[in-house]
């Protein structure tokens, strides 16, 4: 199961500038990651996002999956998803 | 009906005090209060600030002994008689704690810890207090001379962080840097001096008020997001974390600790575990800062002594930060002169023109 609860507290505005109550830490997300937090926070599961970058993106399956779990990787190194999260679903 | 306060501890420099944010922040919840500066230095730059003390006097030094304090406290009680008394410096309260009770009989109202509470969250005493709530603080040593230093620091290993019992932290790399700050430090300060494991990580503070039963009234937390060469916190960030406060709230119930208190931390990069650094028994200097932000903890401490009721706080929002901005205050020399000479003055009609 993927745990998003610490992504569910983070704070992001329009323009991608993003605060973690729980740390005190801010980050600039690019538009790309804001989608992608956007679809986590709604529930969407890892194949469904990918679908959705996919789509957005007009990228194909490997590209949007390479990317997708980049972004995963850098979101779990500053703690924002826990450890051995797999697929949401 | 008008309270007296007197506060202490006004200086605003490079190493602030807390003195001058607990007279603002007192100044947010009440216009009908007449503060007292007590000041040890006549360039306290809090005692020439607009919005500071209705009234300064000079105050001795707690070196001066118990006999020396009481002797000025009842000068000043007796020309302005003072309700509650907040001091707010690491140096001054042991003393007062040892006077506490003579305080109250000349019916000056304040919120002092008990000596066993005050002595166990001394640096000397910070591991068995930490074993006490089961958490973590860097592995250290409380040292009197050079060999003691020495051999302590080879267990510890280098870099390392030096402490004085009150004020000024460093971090050491070798021995030479070592026993150079040592005696700086007991020049300064005096022994005891705390050699302590370097920790890497993010810092963070949570100030709270006891309520003397093992409750908290209310409190702050932040991660500090700019430090002094000090390492004084110049900039920080209200956050939300239940395990930071769990751990703060932890040790303020076995302290059964009465008034104001500072708890720090520091979040180890590699673990993400905290660790207690040290624990100060009085505000932090950003103590204006929560009271900006709906926290009014110095108010609290006002209400909790002149009420007798300690009202819930709400927790301070996360996402509100500070930073630390100096600026030149205009002083005149004549008024300088009288606080000087009189040892007391009044700024009347103060403004920054």
């Amino acid at each position: 199961m993927t745990n998003i609860s610490r992504l569910q507290q983070l704070l992001v505005n329009d323009n991608g500038f993003a605060f973690d109550p729980n740390t005190g830490l801010t980050y600039n997300i690019s538009l790309t990651g804001l989608d992608v937090i956007q679809w986590l926070k709604q529930g969407n599961a890892d194949a469904e996002v990918i679908s959705l970058i996919c789509e957005q993106y007009e990228v194909g399956r490997a590209t949007a999956e390479m990317d997708y779990n980049g972004f995963l990787a850098t979101l779990h190194s500053y703690g924002l998803f826990s450890a051995g999260d797999g697929d949401s679903k | 009906m008008s309270i007296t306060i007197a506060v202490t501890g006004l200086h605003r420099g490079e190493n602030p005090q807390p003195g001058y944010g607990v007279i603002r922040s007192l100044r947010r919840h009440s216009r009908d209060l007449h503060i007292i500066g007590l000041v040890y230095d006549v360039l306290e730059s809090g005692i020439y600030a607009d919005q500071g003390a209705d009234q300064i006097y000079q105050f001795p030094y707690p070196s001066a002994g118990a006999a020396t304090v009481l002797g000025r406290l009842d000068y000043i009680h007796h020309c302005c008689p003072i309700d509650i008394f907040i001091p707010t410096l690491d140096s001054e309260i042991h003393l007062l704690v040892g006077i506490a009770d003579e305080i109250k009989q000349r019916g000056i109202r304040a919120m002092l810890p008990t000596e066993e509470s005050y002595q166990a969250r001394s640096k000397a005493n910070l591991w068995q207090l930490a074993e006490a709530c089961q958490l973590n603080t860097p592995l250290g040593e409380t040292v009197t001379d050079v060999d003691r230093l020495v051999q302590a620091a080879a267990k510890i290993g280098y870099p390392l962080m030096l402490k004085g019992q009150y004020y000024e932290a460093y971090k050491i790399y070798s021995q030479p840097q070592l026993i150079d700050r040592f005696h700086d430090i007991v020049y300064r300060w005096g022994a005891p001096v705390v050699v302590q494991r370097y920790i890497e990580g993010p810092e963070f503070d949570v100030v709270a008020v006891g309520d003397g039963k093992g409750g908290v009234a209310g409190s702050c937390s932040i991660r500090k997001t700019i430090l002094s060469e000090k390492g004084k916190g110049f900039g920080g960030i209200t956050i939300n974390d239940p395990r930071l406060e769990e751990l703060a709230f932890s040790l303020v119930k076995e302290l059964k600790w009465f008034g104001p208190i500072e708890l720090e931390f520091i979040q180890e990069e590699i673990t993400g575990d905290y660790f207690l650094l040290e624990i100060n028994p009085r505000f932090p200097a950003w103590i204006d800062f929560p009271a900006a932000c709906g926290v009014n903890l110095a108010a609290l401490v006002v209400e909790a002594l002149w009420e007798g009721r300690m009202p819930e706080m709400p927790s301070c929002r996360p996402g509100k930060f500070f930073l630390r901005h100096s600026i030149d205050v205009l002083c005149n020399v004549e008024d300088m002169g009288t606080l000087a000479t009189v040892g007391e003055w009044t700024p009347l009609g103060k403004t920054d023109e």
